[in-house]
C-alpha cells in the first residue's frame, strides 16, 4: 500500500506544478463576468490535470513495487504506521469535505444575502436596502476581531499589522494569487 | 487499508456528532478553534484505534480479489482526494475575505493599515455586487430592475442554512 501512496502523491505534486504552469504562462490573465466563473473554470482545469496525469500513478506504483517497499513495510511495525498515515489522511479529506458544507453555513456572504431575500416583507431586495439590512461596518468589524483573535494581525493604536503568523498565510496566498492569476479576490 | 478506511469514517462520524451536540448545547466563543480540536481528538482516536486492530485479532479479513479491488478504489479516493484538497485551498484563497485583507496590509508600505485605509483597499459594497453576480449565474436568485428575489432552489437553500445556522448557534449576522 506504501508504493501506491507515494506514487498518488508524488503524481499529485506533479500536478499542482503542472496546474501553476499551466496558468502563469498565459499571457493575458482570462478574464471573467463572475468569481464563481472563475472557479468553475479553476475546478474544471485541476480534475482535468488530475484525471490526465492519473496514468503517472501506476508508472510510480511499478517503479517502486520491484524495490520490495511493501514487503518490507509490511514486515515490521512500519505496515502499521502506513495504515496510520492514511486513516490520518482520510479523515482529513473528510474533514475537508465537511467544512465546504459548514463554511456555506457559518461564513457565506451569499447564504447570507439569501437569507436577507428570504426574510425581508415582500420576498424581494434592491441593492441598497441589501447594504443596509447586511450592515457593512459590523461585517468589517467582524472580519477585523476574527483575524485579531486567529492572532493573525494586532493592533497598535489605530493601525493593524500583521504577526508571524499572518505574514507566512498572506505570503503564501500572494504567491498563489499570482502565480495562478487568480486577481486580488476576496 | 480497509481498517483505515472503516476507522476514518467511524470516527469522522463520531467527530460529526460531538461537534453537533457541543455546538447545539454550549455557546462556543471560538468556533473553527473548538471544531478543530474535536476533529484533532478523534483523529487521534483513529490512529490508537489503527494501532489495537493491526495489532490484535481484529483485522477485517478479505478474499484476494475483493482486497485488490478495494485496494484500487482506495488509491482512486485517496489520489482525487488530494485534488479536492488543493482545489479548496485555491478556493479559500482565492474567495476569503480575511486573507484578501492580510494580503493588503502585508502589501501596504508601512506594513500596517488603520481600518479607513482598509476600507478604501477593499470594499463590503463590492463583494456583495459580485455574490449577486455570482447568484443570478448559479439560478439562486433572479434580478429585475435591480430588484432581487429568491428562486425556488435559492429560498430551499434559505431556509436550510437559517435552520442550521440557529440549530448550530452560529452567528446570524455573517
Amino acid at each position: 500500500m506504501m508504493s501506491q501512496i507515494i506514487a498518488c502523491l508524488i503524481t499529485a505534486m506533479i500536478c499542482v506544478g503542472a496546474h501553476m504552469i499551466f496558468f502563469y504562462l498565459q499571457r493575458r490573465p482570462l478574464q471573467f463576468e463572475s468569481p464563481v466563473r472563475k472557479l468553475l473554470y479553476q475546478g474544471k482545469v485541476v480534475l482535468a490535470i488530475w484525471v490526465l496525469f492519473a496514468p503517472l500513478v501506476v508508472v510510480f506504483q511499478n517503479m517502486f513495487e520491484p524495490t520490495g517497499m511493501d514487503r518490507v513495510i509490511y514486515q515490521g511495525m512500519t505496515g502499521r504506521y502506513a495504515s496510520l498515515v492514511f486513516a490520518t489522511a482520510f479523515f482529513f479529506y473528510l474533514f475537508f469535505l465537511y467544512l465546504t458544507a459548514y463554511y456555506m453555513v457559518d461564513r457565506s456572504v451569499s447564504s447570507r444575502i439569501m437569507i436577507e431575500i428570504e426574510t425581508s416583507p415582500d420576498g424581494t431586495i434592491a441593492f441598497d436596502r441589501l447594504s443596509q439590512a447586511y450592515d457593512v461596518d459590523a461585517k468589517y468589524r467582524d472580519q477585523l476581531n476574527g483575524m485579531l483573535q486567529g492572532g493573525f494581525v494586532v493592533r497598535e493604536q489605530d493601525t493593524y499589522k500583521c504577526t508571524m503568523k499572518g505574514l507566512f498565510v498572506a505570503r503564501i496566498a500572494y504567491f498563489f494569487k499570482t502565480v495562478l492569476r487568480l486577481g486580488a479576490g476576496g | 487499508m480497509v481498517n483505515a478506511i472503516v476507522v476514518a469514517t467511524v470516527c469522522f462520524v463520531l467527530f460529526l456528532a460531538t461537534h453537533i451536540i457541543v455546538f447545539h448545547k454550549t455557546d462556543v466563543r471560538r468556533k473553527f478553534r473548538t471544531m478543530l480540536f474535536i476533529a484533532i481528538a478523534f483523529c487521534l482516536l483513529g490512529c490508537g484505534l489503527i494501532l489495537f486492530i493491526s495489532g490484535g485479532t481484529l483485522q477485517i479479513q478479505l478474499s484476494n480479489t475483493s482486497a485488490r479491488y478495494l485496494l484500487y478504489l482506495g488509491i482512486l479516493l485517496f489520489y482525487f482526494s488530494l485534488s479536492y484538497c488543493y482545489f479548496h485551498t485555491v478556493v479559500v484563497i482565492d474567495r476569503s475575505i480575511s486573507v484578501r485583507l492580510l494580503v493588503e496590509i502585508a502589501s501596504a508600505r508601512d506594513k500596517g493599515l488603520t481600518e479607513q485605509e482598509i476600507r478604501k483597499r477593499y470594499s463590503v459594497r463590492g463583494k456583495f455586487r459580485d455574490e449577486l453576480r455570482d447568484l443570478v449565474f448559479l439560478k439562486r436568485v433572479t434580478e429585475d430592475k435591480g430588484v432581487y428575489k429568491n428562486t425556488a432552489q435559492g429560498q430551499r437553500h434559505a431556509r436550510i442554512v437559517s435552520f442550521l445556522r440557529s440549530y448550530l448557534n452560529l452567528s446570524t449576522h455573517r
